[in-house]
């Protein structure tokens, strides 16, 4: 029993890390790719296929929304590289910093 | 050479062989949903899996000694064998070994003929459980841990391969199902291509994360033979060759890749959209790199299948629940079968004498492992037809062109 309760607790962090992680950077790829047709237009080219014509706005704000996964992605490696290395990966107040094991 | 050279030798080729089945058969966990979907040409995904691995075996220096601690009681802390296990000049403890690890190799051999993705390290568990339980008895055996934390074949291996998968769907889930809904509107001005990059780094991330745990493992194994045997010592660090041999052997298998797992995860379970792709190799991600960082071990496989699920359910798709329900019971049974035949293995072994005896289990290691293979041709399955519709498999089986490519 006391091995269920255990897993339950790992489980349940494991889980909202996940959610946070695993289905915010999807989410937040998908926000990219919707902030990247804000403001395009549609048009025909000259064999008559239709178009797409982004807008500068839309563009830098999926560029800035890129930059967020950019560095969940860079703190990824960073756990996989430190646990590697027997450190781990700390959220001081919710900036990470590598310690020790 | 005497006797404990002779096994030690087959101990270290067992130990290879391993980690290439390691590799060949993870090789879908990472791959297979971007194979799938095109995101990648099969060739080029098991390439770049194979690099990752590559790199991931490299990438970590800390030595993973005590990977059978978790469920036998063959090591102590430091890694180094206890003294109970060295009999006959380590002679019996290397007989249990190699018998552990043929029982992972043949259980990781025969899902991969039923294209089923199971887990490669509850395999490795389980072969060395069974042999080490038969060769030292049944008091070897961790069931659970002290109660402070997770651990045994209860804690380690059984809850976890009913949780991670549920989690990974979970995860899985909830993103596929935003992702749809917030995209949805404006897919007429964006291609499904825009996200296979997304669905591209969060597989490599996986790869690496792959390559990091599960090269350390058989690093860990060969070490322990080589300690036992006596040609080494020092339980902080693992000869380099070991480290070269072991991180070589798991990326060539991965880039062999095992086509008929990902067949199975890449088209058995649900059909896989970029969108849905991108939504569960993240869950995969995270949820490893979760699991990983919270120190609460789970199988790459169980969470790779469970978000393959998950971002189907989240799409609203047709999910093939006969083939998630052979997944659960290939799941179900790899520690135990495993563990049986690492038992029956140690049981002949140990009966003909340590050198007659490793030299015969190994003979029919490479015996059981070619008819399986022969058995593989048959149905052959590989880069170019790995994509083909699901439920055409006659198509597979006639060894006939592919005439309904999903692309």
């Amino acid at each position: 029993m006391r091995s269920i309760e255990l897993a339950l607790a790992g489980g349940w962090k494991v889980l909202y890390t996940g959610i946070l992680f695993g289905a915010g950077m999807p989410i937040i790829y998908a926000l990219a790719m919707r902030a990247l047709v804000l403001g395009s237009t549609t048009g025909v080219d000259d064999q008559g296929k239709p178009t797409t014509r982004l807008s500068p706005a839309g563009k830098a704000l999926a560029a800035l929304l890129l930059a967020v996964i950019a560095l969940a992605v860079i703190l990824g490696i960073t756990i996989i590289a430190a646990s590697g290395f027997g450190k781990i990966v700390v959220f001081d107040g919710g900036l990470p910093s590598i310690t020790d094991k | 050479m005497d006797a404990a050279n002779v096994i030690l030798v087959l101990v270290i080729c067992t130990a290879l062989a391993f980690d290439f089945t390691n590799g060949f058969h993870d090789t879908a966990n990472a791959m297979a949903a971007s194979i799938s979907t095109g995101a990648l040409k099969p060739k080029a995904a098991v390439a770049l899996a194979a690099i990752l691995n590559l790199a991931g075996a490299f990438l970590s220096v800390e030595v993973a000694l005590t990977v059978s601690n978790a469920v036998v009681k063959l090591q102590d802390k430091s890694g180094a064998p206890i003294p109970a296990t060295l009999v006959d000049d380590g002679k019996k403890l290397l007989l249990v070994v190699l018998c552990g690890l043929i029982g992972g190799i043949v259980w990781n051999l025969f899902t991969w003929l039923l294209g089923l993705p199971s887990s490669s390290s509850h395999a490795l568990l389980g072969g060395l459980t069974g042999a080490a339980a038969a060769g030292f008895g049944l008091s070897g055996v961790k069931w659970t841990g002290d109660g402070t934390k997770l651990d045994g074949v209860v804690g380690k291996v059984l809850i976890p391969s009913f949780i991670s998968p549920i989690i990974a769907m979970v995860v899985a889930f909830v993103g596929c199902w935003v992702v749809h809904r917030l995209t949805n509107a404006v897919m007429d001005k964006l291609s499904e291509r825009y996200f296979r990059w997304g669905q591209i780094g969060s597989a490599s991330l996986v790869s690496l994360a792959h390559g990091t745990n599960d090269a350390q493992k058989t690093m860990g194994v060969m070490t322990l033979a080589l300690i036992a045997s006596g040609h080494w010592s020092d339980t902080d660090s693992v000869p380099l060759w070991v480290k070269v041999s072991a991180a070589s052997a798991i990326a060539l298998g991965t880039y062999l890749g095992g086509w008929r797992i990902i067949r199975t995860l890449g088209k058995g379970l649900v059909d896989i959209t970029p969108r849905q792709g991108m939504a569960s190799d993240g869950s995969s991600a995270a949820v490893i790199l979760a699991a990983s960082h919270l120190g609460f071990a789970l199988s790459t496989t169980h969470v790779a299948t469970g978000s393959v699920l998950g971002g189907g359910l989240g799409r609203g798709t047709h999910v093939r629940w006969n083939t998630a329900g052979r997944m659960v019971i290939a799941w179900a049974t790899t520690f135990p079968l495993a563990a049986l035949i690492g038992a029956i293995m140690w049981w002949i072994g140990s009966a003909l004498g340590y050198t007659a005896g490793s030299i015969v289990v190994f003979v029919l290691l490479c015996a059981m492992s070619g008819y399986m293979f022969m058995r593989s041709r048959e149905g052959h399955v590989g880069a170019h037809n790995v994509n083909d519709d699901w439920e055409r498999p006659q198509d597979v089986l006639d060894h006939s062109p592919a005439t309904t490519t999903t692309k």
